[in-house]
């Protein structure tokens, strides 16, 4: 029993390793269905100092709502009710908030606007749009130059009014939020790894560095150029 | 015959002895029984022999002093265990930015390898298995190591199908090296798979399915179900912590829908879920009370009834806390578990009886 663990373990081992590699090797070796070009802005680097990791990563950056203000969770979303419904999700109109049931977060196509913003404030990768289909999304929004097609989490919630009357929450609208992007931190192997850890110190009006990621079938990116 | 015995049954036969020779020794001081003294020297020697090589062949503990030193290792030996994993997952983060992809795949791929190796050759010189345990535990880390970092280094979009991986490695450990803590880890991590295939196959993202109890609830019943459809005939202590991962699943998920129904698959009110919910818990922990002291498991009747105890007060939480004053909040719990004392002192007296 023993001596069969053993073999049953090393062969587990290597069919999985042997199936993430040919995987990646599959999806690298065909052409990029997207190449993009994003800056410091939009790709920052990741703080590795928490685990100690000598490893760089590139951590997706998008536009984070502020409490209180106009952006993801308000009406002024682009994940409107409209928009949540394409996506799936079911949305009814309700008369009490105890008829609402969580909805479970969804995995989409999305759209996302980048390279409009001037200086380091503030990141320019904003969401403008997502879809159940990839080939929709990408026939809306083909110009790489503009936009980033990638796999994104969506949320939704509806979201209530206090009714100081009755004492009760009342249903006011549903809205989306963004919760994630897949995957949202690019590793940098060793050659292009160099580069980022001789930056020069952060400016604050221009970016230090700009990446061209390849976009697998697989919705996969990996770093083609370092710039 | 006792070649063919598991340590585990080695064990309770050391104890059974031990009961045996106890028992002698008061029959004897009553007068209920006289051995005379060659036959008296025949057991003795006999008993001592079967200690003795039951000790030398499955270095089981033949003393009460022995168990609680091997309670002590047991637990020493998972600490170390869970400190080597952390040692390896931290090593490997410092220096594996310095080393290119191929290297780094090389190591990845290696590391397990190694450790099934060692692990091999650890378990043929070890008869305690708690060095077994710890080279098994990790081995176990090398590989989630192994498959969390390929994903890092290529920027694969995360999928439960590691923890299949994972689960699958762990299970295959625990039966070919008997280890009770890897069957812990491989059970948990097949739930935790389930659960995310589960709410994945329903629509939603795998991660999410913390959102959905009822995905753990399912799981939990079916690997509850497990050891009734898989005998252990060898692995005699494993039945155990099947039903304890199983029972714990379910109960922690109903706990959770009884509480927050806004998490649940039904289509109801989230208040007429929760009660639904409510209702359930206790159904099911008496159900788990009355099986388990109709089957003799002791450790089933022990978690039904402590999470009984726990629904129960949950329940008068929620219903008296707010408006209650809290002395009184606290006397009628205290009325109840005498009242539960009574009913369960019975049940008890009632098992007895059916037994004589």
């Amino acid at each position: 029993m023993k001596r069969t663990g053993f073999v049953l373990g090393a062969v587990l081992i290597l069919l999985c390793d042997a199936i993430v590699l040919l995987r990646t090797s599959l999806s690298r070796s065909a052409a990029p269905i997207q190449a993009v070009t994003l800056t410091e802005r939009e790709l920052p680097i990741r703080p590795q100092e928490e685990w100690d990791d000598s490893s760089v990563s590139l951590h997706l950056s998008w536009n984070r709502p502020i409490p209180g203000q106009a952006g993801q969770g308000s009406k002024e979303t682009v994940l409107d009710i409209a928009k949540l419904r394409q996506l799936g999700f079911d949305c009814p109109v309700l008369a009490d908030m105890n008829m609402a049931h969580q909805p479970l977060p969804v995995v989409v196509f999305s759209a996302f606007e980048f390279g409009e913003s001037t200086g380091m404030a503030s990141t320019s990768l904003r969401l403008v749009d997502a879809s159940k289909y990839l080939e929709e999304i990408r026939n809306k929004y083909p110009d790489p130059r503009k936009y980033l097609i990638a796999r994104a989490v969506i949320a939704a919630r509806l979201e209530g009014s206090w009714n100081p009357q009755t004492g009760k929450w009342k249903p006011d609208h549903w809205a989306g939020r963004l919760v994630d992007v897949l995957p949202s931190d690019i590793h940098v192997p060793l050659p292009q790894a160099r580069a980022f850890r001789n930056l020069p110190p952060p400016a604050a009006d221009s970016p230090r560095y700009s990446v061209t990621l390849h976009y697998s079938r697989n919705l996969e990116p990996w770093i083609a150029a370092v710039q | 015959m006792i070649a063919k015995l598991s340590k585990r049954e080695a064990q309770q036969r050391v104890d059974r002895i031990h009961a045996f020779r106890r028992q002698l020794e008061d029959f004897t001081q009553e007068g209920a029984l006289e051995l005379s003294g060659e036959q008296r020297a025949r057991l003795d020697a006999h008993i001592d022999r079967t200690l003795d090589s039951l000790a030398a062949q499955f270095d089981v503990d033949i003393n009460e002093s022995q168990k609680r030193l091997s309670l002590g290792m047991r637990i020493v030996s998972t600490l170390g265990g869970l400190a080597f994993c952390g040692a390896l997952f931290l090593f490997f983060y410092r220096y594996w930015g310095y080393f290119t992809t191929p290297v780094q795949l090389l190591i990845l791929a290696a590391v397990p390898i190694l450790a099934l190796v060692l692990l091999q050759f650890v378990a043929q010189h070890d008869k305690t298995s708690y060095y077994t345990g710890l080279v098994a535990a990790v081995a176990l880390a090398s590989f989630i190591l192994n498959l969390y970092v390929l994903g890092v280094l290529f920027n694969i979009t995360p999928s439960p199908a590691s923890f299949l991986a994972w689960g699958v490695l762990a299970l295959i450990l625990a039966y070919a090296h008997s280890l009770r803590l890897l069957l812990a880890a491989g059970l948990v991590l097949i739930l935790f798979f389930c659960a995310a295939i589960l709410t994945a196959w329903s629509g939603g993202y795998w991660l999410a399915c913390v959102e959905r109890p009822e995905t753990f609830l399912l799981t939990g019943i079916g690997i509850t179900a497990l050891p009734f459809l898989l005998r252990h005939r060898k692995r005699i202590d494993f039945p155990s912590l099947y039903w304890l991962i199983g029972l714990s699943a379910v109960f922690l998920s109903l706990w959770l829908l009884g509480y927050a129904g806004r998490l649940s698959y039904l289509p109801l009110t989230v208040k007429a879920t929760e009660v639904i919910y409510r209702i359930t818990e206790f159904a099911a922990t008496g159900l788990t009370i009355g099986l388990g002291i109709r089957a003799n498991r002791l450790g089933i009747v022990n978690l039904g009834s402590a999470f009984f105890a726990v629904y129960l007060f949950n329940q008068f939480f929620s219903w008296w806390w707010d408006w209650m004053p809290k002395y009184l909040f606290f006397l009628i719990i205290g009325s109840i578990a005498l009242l539960l004392l009574v009913v369960f002192q019975k049940l008890r007296t009632r098992t007895r009886e059916a037994t004589v």
